[in-house]
């Protein structure tokens, strides 16, 4: 090894330990017997029966529930809407292309609470319900531009004759999309709702605005125990979820690798 | 795929908008909407009794912080009956003319509460709210290893600065609370703005460096439990939790006074269903719900009928169960907004010495 290697992988170890050290002890401390993080007095599965006990009842349940449908809406909503934009900007000229780009990005740019803020006011003013809708509709204004980016790049890559010979062969615009386009694309677009799954199941301020009277998101509930004083239960919901994203994780990288292989073949 | 398949996808993304919308708009029945802190601040057994006993459903909308209420309330103030936020959130929300004069005569069970929580700044007629739960924060000591440390027995803020508690002393980590902390100790009022005062209150804070071992807002009871400080300020729950873990820790309510946060109810001013909301609140305050509520939650409680429904362990212990003459030693903080800069100012100066 030479000297530079050896002080780039200190460097990178380093940088882990330091990145996942906290997700770590929120890992240990779920099985800590002692309520207080200051002391270890042994290994207990408390932790996670109570916090079963809890999901059956129907405060962490229910807001459980309402994430994951809110979630799983976002991603398929942001993921037709976020592939239509990118595939029509690809016919728009170099100008417009920068302009549409600019304007998708700008949900990202703008903090949270102003977003959260005034879509309350926006939404107020439609008379829309707050709820389901309003939550899926805010999180896929944040999840949309990570779809359009990443089908973008995606589209880029496609050779340009591959769709004008199909074009020349009769096919319609419709179909070239429907046959030739979509297929190539669906690995980005899978990552990207994946992707948008992960946002919206995180997102804690736009939802407090956006849930209304009658629905909690998860992030929320636990951030609003802080009062109260947050148990250990919670750590086991972390460790949970940990365990949940990393399993979204690892589907990626399944879909991810089996759509390499298909390139190599094509 | 076929046309047909985009047909339907495009058929089912409409369903399920649909669906959304029709499930967020429907309406059963009687129901109230109230807003707070989650994580059982209002227990979800106390509710679903409520519910049995009523008919009335209860939606609780659970936020993170009395600024979100505040935001929440004032966009939709047709959708939300009652909600509970701290003194000075009151105070704001009283004066942008938010707020529900309340009805006692639709509930009757407010005689309840114990006039040592009444009258307040914060709404002086008792007009516009209900207070719900009390907390304090207080000195948490371990004597035996002050003794240990040759150090005089801790009655008062003025102890903390023996120099045999160096290195010695946990802080929770907000310059109102410890500012708050110093000019107490100098027999002045917290949120002072004269000049004088908060130079000298400055100078003062500067000797209490040495003896900081750790600045702590979410578990300064921990440094206590593991003999890393023998003395803590910090909220009472936080205490009430050192204590459990180690029986041997004491709270010291110090001379000069301590601080106190009050968190009431409010009703807001075009609550959708007020009648239901005032069922729900003379059901709250009755004396054997307020115990249980006061048991679950490990605040304070303000209703004075509730005391003799409490455990004995409960009702025993100061920092749960406040004596009256202590809670006529508190004081809130008033007008944060007109020191919070300079103080921040202070204290980060301070932070970094």
């Amino acid at each position: 090894m030479t000297k530079a290697n050896r002080w780039q992988t200190i460097y990178l170890a380093v940088f882990f330990v330091i990145l996942y050290l906290p997700v770590l002890s929120v890992i240990l401390y779920s099985f800590n017997a002692n309520p207080s993080t200051a002391k270890w007095t042994g290994l207990t599965l408390d932790w996670y029966r109570e916090l079963f006990d809890d999901l059956k009842k129907h405060a962490t349940g229910e807001a459980l529930v309402v994430s994951i449908q809110v979630a799983v809406l976002t991603a398929a909503l942001s993921a037709v809407l976020g592939t239509a934009a990118a595939i029509v900007s690809q016919s728009l000229s170099e100008r417009m292309k920068k302009a549409v780009q600019w304007v998708m990005l700008l949900p990202l740019l703008v903090p949270e609470v102003a977003l959260g803020v005034s879509l309350l006011m926006f939404f107020n003013a439609l008379r829309l319900p707050f709820g389901h809708l309003t939550l899926v509709l805010s999180h896929s204004l944040f999840c949309v531009p990570y779809v359009y980016v990443m089908v973008r790049l995606r589209l880029a890559e496609i050779d340009r004759e591959v769709i004008e010979s199909a074009r020349d062969l009769g096919a319609t615009r419709w179909q070239a999309v429907r046959t030739i386009i979509l297929p190539l694309v669906m690995p980005s677009i899978i990552t990207a709702s994946l992707l948008a799954i992960a946002m919206s199941l995180d997102d804690v301020v736009i939802s407090t605005y956006m849930s209304g009277p009658r629905t909690t998101t998860l992030p929320v509930h636990i951030f609003s125990m802080m009062r109260v004083g947050v148990t250990p239960k919670v750590n086991a919901l972390c460790t949970l979820i940990l365990l949940g994203t990393f399993l979204i994780i690892g589907l990626n990288q399944v879909v991810s690798m089996k759509s390499k292989t298909r390139g190599l073949s094509n | 795929m076929k046309r047909s398949n985009y047909i339907t996808m495009g058929v089912l993304l409409i369903a399920i908008l649909a669906f959304v919308w029709m499930t967020s708009t429907k309406d059963k029945g009687e129901e109230i909407n109230l807003m707070t802190w989650g994580g059982d601040f209002i227990p979800r057994v106390i509710i679903d009794e409520f519910t049995e006993e009523t008919g009335i459903k209860v939606n609780y909308k659970e936020v993170t912080s009395n600024e979100d209420m505040q935001s929440l309330l004032e966009a939709n103030p047709d959708q939300y009956d009652l909600a509970v936020v701290t003194d000075y959130m009151v105070d704001i929300l009283r004066q942008n003319g938010m707020l529900e004069k309340l009805d006692k005569s639709k509930m009757p069970n407010v005689q309840n509460i114990n006039p040592v929580y009444q009258g307040n700044y914060y709404d002086p007629n008792d007009e516009y709210s209900i207070p719900y739960a009390v907390s304090t924060s207080f000195l948490l000591v371990n004597p035996e290893a002050v003794a240990a440390l040759g150090a005089r027995p801790i009655t008062s803020y003025k102890d903390l600065w023996q120099p045999e508690l160096k290195n010695k002393i946990v802080l929770i980590d907000w310059s109102v609370e410890i500012i708050g902390l110093v000019l107490k100790s100098l027999g002045y009022e917290y949120n002072e703005t004269d000049p004088v005062k908060v130079a000298q209150a400055k100078e003062k804070l500067f000797e209490l460096k040495p003896n900081i071992v750790r600045f702590e807002t979410n578990t300064p009871e921990d440094s206590l439990v593991n003999g890393e400080a023998v003395v803590g300020f910090m909220y009472s729950n936080q205490a009430v939790k050192g204590q459990t873990a180690n029986p041997k820790l004491q709270p010291v309510f110090p001379e000069e006074g301590f601080p106190i946060y009050i968190d009431s109810w409010v009703m807001s001013k075009q609550a959708p269903h007020k009648d239901a909301a005032y069922k729900f609140l003379n059901f709250i305050l009755q004396p054997e719900i307020a115990a249980r509520i006061a048991e679950m939650t490990k605040f304070t409680s303000p209703n004075k009928a509730a005391e003799q429904h409490l455990s004995d362990e409960f009702r025993n212990n100061p920092m749960l169960n406040l004596p009256d003459d202590a809670a006529r030693r508190t004081s809130f903080y008033i007008g944060v907004e007109k020191v919070l800069e300079e103080y921040e100012h202070i204290y980060s100066e301070f932070k970094l010495r």
